[in-house]
């Protein structure tokens, strides 16, 4: 497994009084599979994938990466474990193509940052694979957004993690391009072995696309094969039954007239 | 032209920049000494009387190379705080660094004058770069404590700013307690000068300036990944509370260090790193560096070569010299909001 979760609960312990979202999610990670999660708005994906990062602390529950607790594993280390797409572009928008996939290599290189041969081999291979080579010396900001989701991804790549998160990596596109990253990323996985999860609202893409999902709901998550989870009844409550309700026959959600 | 080979072109050019620089600020004083007499001095010639030796030896080296390592510092420096923030606007003296800078040094100077017994103590060159390093380091904590609370960029300037007040009035409550020798002294201080280093207090401040050049070097690869944002530096490996640490000791040491034995000096901190970002069209730390090092050091030294006004006996501040080649830099940036990155 690249990655187990037990019984994890995620919120923010801090605010007053605490917030707990979603109930406890369990799920194995086999590598080389393409997970969603879903969920209504507000019930903590961006929150989940930001726990498993390690960049939120879970309220309770256990996260490990091969048997090894995630917090138990150094900052440093991690970072060749599992590598992330966030929804916010860049915080500088001076960066090529080419150096923030660089940027990528970070756990590999020296202090000051110097890149060997093998390093430069990964980026090449990477910008390859994500179809970069001809943006690789424009700016970040001057890309359109299907192109700055290739850049953010394969900067991801090029970190060369068994395990990859993403944020909505679908948002802003065009329904052409949300199936071209969707397809690419369970290429990767594939391809690669990596375990890929991502976030997104797109439940009908996920469905044909995906390996493996977890439907977050407030009372509980659910975990498992799409095909699993449509037999179990589990998308008829993902949303409030008010405006749409989910056609099992055909695995897509109708509006309700 | 592959970029590396373009690089070389860009530093070769700089170093040029650099050079030239030096030696016009050599060349060019109050007293005219022929350039060529200039350069025979400075390899250990005679030149054509002992008082030109003596000028250039004694005031106008210590001065180039004072100019030198003010222009580096308060650039990497600005180049630091640009990064840590992300924000395009900050600086040493927009967030209100050497204004906490001026408060230590007008705690010392000022108030050493109302305790005259402990004035020959307090006074010596060391004590007064700890007072302005200490009072820099007390406003840099502060900004710090507030970016924590406040994501918002805009607001962090106006904290600056708010700090500029802040210091401007108590050092006006200082000033009206103290005697007119101690005021004037602040007040020369406070006009900016690479001019009266003495050959041991130069070595001082290279000991700072180095100190946080090699603070900054060693965090080279986390500011890289800080272009990235605080997140994706902390998947990679970053560690920010390190990071945070060493950047803003470098940052205090840097801007306090050079303030405590120049005084304030506006706008190179804020400029050079976006004329190094234009001039090599890159974001990567590794080579703005030794770029914001080498362009600060030339701007610097051609600021003090005007504020000299060569061939007259006036010597303006070089404060204003700064300011009126720096503002407008800054304007001419935000005129251009596309070329405002980092």
């Amino acid at each position: 497994m690249a990655l187990e979760v037990r019984n994890l609960r995620i919120g923010f312990a801090e605010s007053n009084p605490p917030i707990s979202l979603s109930g406890p999610v369990d799920l194995k990670l086999p590598p080389g599979t393409l997970t969603a999660i879903v969920g209504v708005n507000g019930v903590g994906k961006t929150t989940l994938l930001r726990t498993l990062c390690g960049l939120h602390p879970p309220l309770s529950g256990d996260i490990f990466w091969k048997g090894l607790s995630l917090d138990a594993i150094p900052g440093s280390r991690r970072a060749s474990l599992l590598s992330i797409v966030l929804t916010e572009p860049p915080a500088s928008r001076n960066l090529t193509v080419a150096e923030m996939v660089g940027l990528g290599r970070h756990p590999y290189t020296n202090w000051a940052g110097r890149f060997s041969e093998e390093d430069r081999r990964q980026v090449a291979e990477v910008l390859r694979r994500m179809d970069l080579e001809t943006l690789a010396h424009r700016a970040c900001h001057t890309l359109s957004d299907g192109q700055l989701q290739r850049a953010l991804i394969a900067r991801a790549l090029a970190q060369d993690t068994p395990l990859m998160l993403l944020d909505e990596p679908t948002t802003h596109l065009d329904l052409y391009h949300k199936v071209k990253i969707l397809k690419t990323l369970g290429q990767i996985a594939r391809d690669t072995s990596k375990a890929v999860v991502f976030t997104t609202h797109e439940i009908g893409l996920a469905l044909q696309l995906c390996d493996l999902m977890l439907i977050l709901k407030e009372e509980q998550a659910r975990f498992g094969a799409p095909c699993e989870l449509i037999e179990a009844g589990d998308f008829n409550t993902l949303f409030p039954e008010d405006a749409i309700r989910f056609d099992s026959k055909t695995g897509t959600f109708r509006v309700r007239k | 032209m592959n970029p590396k080979a373009s690089h070389t072109v860009h530093f070769s050019l700089m170093g040029l920049l650099l050079a030239a620089a030096f030696l016009l600020n050599l060349g060019l004083g109050s007293a005219s000494i022929p350039f060529s007499d200039t350069l025979s001095i400075l390899f250990g010639g005679e030149g054509s009387g002992e008082s030109w030796r003596y000028i250039i030896w004694e005031y106008r080296l210590p001065k180039a190379l004072t100019a030198v390592l003010a222009g580096g510092g308060l650039a990497l420096s600005g180049l630091l705080m640009q990064t840590f923030f992300r924000n395009p606007l900050a600086g040493p003296f927009v967030l209100g660094i050497s204004s906490g800078a001026s408060l230590g040094a007008a705690l010392l100077i000022l108030g050493a004058s109302l305790l005259p017994w402990s004035a020959a103590f307090l006074l010596s060159d060391a004590s007064l770069a700890v007072a302005s390093s200490l009072g820099s380091f007390a406003v840099l904590a502060v900004v710090l404590a507030v970016s924590v609370r406040l994501k918002d960029a805009m607001a962090l300037l106006i904290v600056g700013l708010m700090f500029g007040s802040i210091t401007g009035a108590l050092v006006t409550v200082l000033a009206s307690f103290s005697q007119a020798e101690a005021l004037q002294q602040f007040v020369f201080w406070s006009y900016g000068s690479v001019g009266n280093l003495s050959w041991e207090q130069l070595g001082l401040l290279l000991v700072l300036c180095l100190a946080g050049g090699i603070m900054a070097l060693s965090q080279i690869k986390g500011l890289n990944a800080l272009l990235l944002g605080e997140k994706y530096a902390t998947s990679m490996g970053t560690s920010l509370p390190r990071l945070r640490f060493w950047v803003i000791l470098a940052t205090g040491i840097l801007a306090g260090g050079i303030t405590a034995f120049t005084g304030p000096i506006a706008f190179i901190g804020l400029a050079v790193p976006h004329l190094a970002r234009l001039w090599l069209t890159t974001s990567d730390h590794r080579r703005l560096f030794p770029a914001v090092l080498i362009v600060g050091a030339s701007l610097m030294l051609i600021c003090d070569t005007v504020a000299q006004l060569p061939y007259s006996s006036y010597v303006l501040p070089i404060n204003a010299i700064t300011s009126v080649i720096g503002a407008p830099v800054v304007i001419w940036l935000l005129l251009r909001r596309s070329k405002m990155l980092f």
